[in-house]
């Protein structure tokens, strides 16, 4: 019998949106190439720093605003995906990571270059890379499945009958708004939350996995490896800050769940590979030899 | 000794056959009054006039194994395409206690409203109202 600890656990959050797409247009007075910074027309809170979006023209025109080094393929194009630093005046920033984008130093930015006429634009939050949620001190994740009484005239006892899951919790961490260095060179901060209370416009969802044991780092495959976690979808509820003097800065954010609810594992496999009946798969040249995998104990 | 019921007790059938899944139900019985009050009176004074009774049921709306539908019958004598006749009455027996038969009261009725919906999270019900034609078959309260 095992105590687990804490310790084991983890959050993982990935950024969503519940918006499908946002249409603006980017004029040439909007993009300032000396300071590698443009804008389009949006509502404060719709992006937020460290957000990969893709910029997509809707006339089929090239993005002649990003320059040729900021494209994968070296080459404009009329759609592409990046990862985005919001400064306090709605100015974009483009950038190839996602903790540059949190940096938000000028001389890690895309190049840009002038334009000469307008650019109609859809821009959609992607947010495809789930993050470790960095400085994490506590979670909790309800599972509340609903019974409906369906006890009639005459019966002794009551029935019940199950009807709809649903799901709800919270976390805590102690506040940080940039990311955890020392702990996850690419975590996500836990000032997210804080930003993700707040969005009006794209909503406060967002994608999550709650680890109830990770993996150990020995090397060693055995079943300290296997992992088990919740997998959700989730929106932000509620979102709070306390001060005090004598106590570190925490944040809490309550949630609930919408959409499935999944407990899911990785367990680590058999080191051989057997069949179906619980025999080896033999090697034709030597019946004694069996067919191994690589990392064997 | 005193003896209390509960919807433990409680039945309600159509016919002779005991509807399974039914959370409820209610009787109304009404007596119409003749006032016969006359100049001179210092009271009112009445006579009987008609009786009537009403009631209403609610049914889970549930299919059971041998996939016959016990809401089913009470609901097609109004939720029906062609229109209701006099013949579309129903003998409803509301029973309060026990398999006994020494509670019940037998009413031939029609049934008057059906309402029935689905909603998320709930259980599909149907609430039925019916009325009363005729004097009561049976009436041991």
């Amino acid at each position: 019998m095992s105590v687990y600890l804490g310790s084991y656990g983890l959050v993982e959050l990935r950024r969503s949106s519940e918006l499908a797409e946002k249409l603006s247009v980017i004029n040439p007075g909007d993009v300032n190439t000396s300071r590698r910074r443009f804008s389009f027309d949006f509502d404060s809170g719709f992006l937020n720093s460290g957000d990969q979006i893709e910029i997509r023209s809707t006339n089929g025109a090239n993005l002649a605003f990003v320059d040729a080094s900021g494209w994968v393929v070296n080459a404009v194009q009329n759609a592409g995906h990046w990862y985005i630093n919001v400064d306090e005046l709605g100015g974009i920033r483009l950038y190839n990571t996602f903790d540059k984008a949190i940096e938000g130093l000028q001389s890690q930015a895309i190049v840009l270059t002038s334009i000469a006429s307008d650019i109609p634009i859809a821009v959609r939050i992607t947010n495809l890379v789930p993050r470790i949620l960095t400085q994490c001190s506590y979670f909790e994740l309800n599972t509340t499945r609903e019974a409906v009484d369906i006890t009639a005239l005459g019966d002794q006892f009551r029935s019940q009958y199950s009807s709809l899951i649903s799901g709800s919790g919270n976390f805590r961490a102690f506040w940080e708004y940039l990311p955890s260095y020392a702990k996850q060179s690419a975590g996500e901060s836990p000032h997210y939350l804080l930003q993700l209370a707040v969005r009006t416009e794209v909503g406060s969802k967002f994608s999550a996995k709650f680890y109830l044991k990770v993996g150990s780092e020995s090397g060693t495959k055995t079943t300290y490896d296997d992992e088990l976690w919740y997998e959700i979808d989730g929106i932000i509820t509620q979102a709070g800050v306390n001060f005090s003097p004598e106590n570190a800065v925490e944040i809490s954010a309550d949630f609930v769940t919408t959409g499935p609810i999944r407990l899911l594992a990785k367990t680590t496999p058999s080191d051989r590979l057997l069949l179906q009946d619980d025999g080896e798969i033999l090697l034709e040249q030597n019946a004694a030899a069996a067919l191994l995998q690589e990392d064997i104990v | 000794m005193a003896q209390i019921f509960t919807g433990r007790d409680g039945r309600l059938l159509l016919g002779s056959d005991t509807l399974v899944k039914v959370t409820n139900w209610s009787l109304q019985a009404d007596l119409e009054t003749l006032e016969t009050t006359t100049l001179g009176d210092a009271q009112r004074s009445y006579v009987p006039g008609v009786q009537s009774f009403s009631g209403s049921a609610s049914l889970l709306y549930y299919i059971d194994t041998d996939n016959t539908n016990d809401a089913s019958t009470l609901l097609r004598k109004l939720v029906k395409t062609s229109g209701v006749s006099s013949t579309d009455t129903v003998s409803l027996t509301l029973r309060l206690a026990g398999d006994t038969g020494n509670n019940d009261v037998t009413i031939t009725a029609y049934i008057t409203s059906v309402s029935i919906g689905a909603s998320v999270g709930e259980l599909v019900t149907a609430q039925i109202n019916f009325q009363g034609t005729g004097a009561l078959t049976t009436a041991t309260l």
